[in-house]
């Protein structure tokens, strides 16, 4: 029980991240930003694909 | 000025790391008395016959290891575990872990023998519970017994390089000047120790190449063909 | 430089497209690393059952970590051992040795108990971090074959969250939170527990319920670990352990004996000695590809432990043995499993089960000069 609640909220956590992430990727100007958001955004959604 | 200041200055440091060279090593003088795998000297036929033979441990490593270079030498020399009290009989080895001198039998025509193996694991698996201060004053009492002839010592080392260490070497300090012979897998001798331990004591030593090769060293003690 | 909004816009989705294609493809890749079944070629008339880690950890059934037993009885009855291969799927010799030994040894007497996936969730995925090969092949007679490189630990997905410290559960042990998920800590194991606890307690279970005699548990650690090259034995199994080296010394094969720490829990050679009436023994060769002295990770550094990193620290002394190839390793463990049922043999021979007949065994000779891909059997795929 303890596990699953922990991995909602992990998952919803990681979520919010990725969508941040994607905001960030379209209101920044710089393109360095832009790419280093993409990069991040790669090993989040990654992650979030790893939790069953 | 500042940068070239420092260019020069990290130019000259890596230079300095980068031109150093390692001190040419004096090439390992062989010691030419010490052969691999030699037969024991006549001196030592019949050495462990017609006794009583102890065997233990002072490290309480590879004691079985020596029971299996007894074996192959002869399925005929009984190799009995004995217990405080208990008689040790003449023609067999008797084993006991955790011996000390005063349970050594010095009645009989002959003197004792006592094989000691020495040698602890190093790499702290099997060490825990090990009292080494115990086991050098085992050893201690073993030499101090030798020394005023109430038997006779041989000193065994077997597990290599991996069974010396600061819990064995002050093991082998105490009992190697007492032994009558020191039979070692060369391994344990990497550093020389038992190479010089046998120049300042006088002792003989007889290095093998690997354990099996001590069987033969066994077959002369036992007077086994 | 500043962008229009519409450039933004058009640049921002473009990147994102191209993050969500790189996503899917390595995604998809990591899925089927985790999802490829390691084929094992089973001998019709020779394996007499397969069991399931199951029949002994029920709460194993229909999780990825339900793996096979492999069980050959022999025309007589006799003494049993269990050989346990892939522990540590970043050990590649111990799965090989058992692979190996399924695919050939015959036995006259007694029973052969093979896991050649101990932990088969740590084969679904790979120690972050590391860049190690997915998989690694052996050329066969007449094809090749096709193994996992995985981690040492239970992969995330099985057990999560793991705490920080973990607590031995039977001996109140502390260790590193990355034990948590190391099988070869989790010993004897408990039925509802983790996974990987799940995992120990049926391999503890099979022994206990089929009074198993030996078990001999397989792996490999980097050369400059302390351990290697050796075979750890619970104290009642030690006069066997030494005299199976001593054969294997006999036969010019140099291998060290140490007696397992009375103090350091939840390891098979500890917990299966303790909580069992097996003799239980572990035995260590040396692995380049596990090790962190080395450079770059490839195919060829699992199978032949040739590094220059690695070369240059054998040649300045500082490892404990020099990485060798995996036919050597397997060569070896094979010969130290058939000198530790030799010396069971001559040590128990004479008791109600007598002795252990076991043929086809290839020797350490034959594994080293002709390959261990000569022994296994070609792909039935």
């Amino acid at each position: 029980m303890f596990a699953t609640i922990i991995t909602i909220l992990y998952i919803a956590l990681v979520a919010v991240i990725c969508a941040m992430i994607i905001i960030f990727v379209y209101k920044t100007e710089k393109i360095t930003e832009k790419i280093t958001g993409a990069i991040i955004l790669i090993l989040f959604i990654l992650r979030l694909l790893l939790i069953k | 000025m500042k940068k070239l200041f420092l260019l020069m200055f990290t130019l000259i440091l890596t230079f300095g790391l980068v031109g150093c060279k390692p001190e040419e090593e004096d090439p390992e003088e062989e010691d030419p008395n010490v052969e691999l795998d030699l037969d024991l000297s006549s001196d030592f036929l019949d050495l462990c016959t017609d006794r009583k033979v102890y065997l233990t441990t002072l490290g309480q490593s590879d004691i079985d290891t020596v029971i299996n270079i007894i074996e192959a030498a002869s399925e005929a020399i009984p190799v009995n575990e004995i217990n405080s009290g208990s008689e040790a009989v003449v023609d067999a080895v008797s084993r006991k872990n955790d011996l000390v001198a005063s349970e050594v039998a010095k009645d009989g025509d002959k003197l004792p023998v006592v094989l000691l193996v020495t040698g602890s694991s190093g790499k702290g698996l099997g060490a825990a519970g090990t009292n080494w201060e115990a086991e050098k004053a085992r050893g201690e009492a073993f030499a101090l017994a030798a020394d005023s002839n109430q038997m006779i010592l041989i000193v065994l080392h077997v597990g290599g390089e991996a069974r010396r260490g600061t819990t064995t070497d002050p093991i082998l300090d105490a009992v190697c000047p007492s032994a009558r012979l020191m039979l070692v897998v060369e391994g344990g001798n990497f550093d020389k120790y038992f190479t010089n331990s046998t120049n300042e004591y006088n002792v003989p030593l007889h290095l093998y190449s690997r354990q099996a090769k001590m069987v033969s060293a066994f077959k002369t003690l036992f007077n086994i063909e | 430089m500043k962008l229009t909004k519409k450039t933004n816009i058009l640049i921002s989705t473009l990147l994102l497209v191209m993050t969500a294609v790189l996503t899917i493809i390595s995604g998809l890749d990591f899925k089927k690393f985790a999802d490829y079944e390691t084929e094992f070629v089973l001998r019709e008339n020779i394996i007499t059952r397969v069991e399931k880690f199951s029949k002994y950890s029920p709460k194993l059934e229909k999780t990825v970590g339900d793996s096979d037993i492999y069980i050959i009885e022999g025309e007589e009855p006799g003494p049993s051992v269990l050989i346990i291969g892939g522990t540590h799927p970043n050990e590649p010799s111990s799965q090989l040795t058992a692979t190996l030994l399924l695919e050939n040894i015959i036995v006259a007497k007694g029973t052969v108990y093979i896991i050649t996936e101990a932990n088969k969730s740590a084969f679904t995925h790979s120690q972050p971090q590391e860049a190690s090969s997915m998989y690694y092949h052996i050329a066969t007679m007449n094809g090749q074959r096709t193994f996992k490189f995985g981690s040492r630990a239970t992969n995330n997905t099985e057990q999560w969250p793991n705490p920080d410290i973990y607590v031995h559960r039977t001996s109140g042990q502390k260790l590193s939170n990355i034990d948590t998920r190391n099988l070869n800590r989790a010993y004897p194991g408990c039925e509802d527990g983790t996974y990987t606890e799940k995992v120990a307690y049926a391999i503890t279970q099979c022994i206990i319920q089929n009074n198993i005699d030996v078990t001999i548990d397989l792996h490999e650690a980097s050369p400059e670990y302390l351990t290697i090259n050796a075979i750890v034995a619970h104290q009642r199994a030690t006069s066997v352990a030494a005299k199976a080296a001593f054969k294997m010394d006999m036969e010019g094969v140099l291998i060290a004996v140490e007696v397992s720490p009375t103090n350091l829990h939840g390891l098979s050679h500890r917990e299966l000695g303790d909580f069992t009436d097996t003799l239980a023994f572990l035995c260590e060769t040396s692995n380049a590809s596990q090790g962190k002295i080395r450079g770059k990770f490839t195919e060829d550094l699992i199978i032949t432990g040739e590094d220059k990193f690695y070369q240059k620290a054998s040649e300045l002394g500082v490892l404990y043995a020099a990485p060798v190839h995996l036919n050597e390793r397997v060569a070896r463990h094979v010969l130290s499993i058939l000198s530790i049922l030799n010396a069971y043999n001559d040590i128990y021979g004479s008791n109600e089960r007598g002795k252990f007949i076991v043929n086809d065994i290839p020797t350490y000779e034959n594994i080293i000069n002709n390959g261990i891909g000569y022994y296994l059997l070609d792909s039935l795929l």
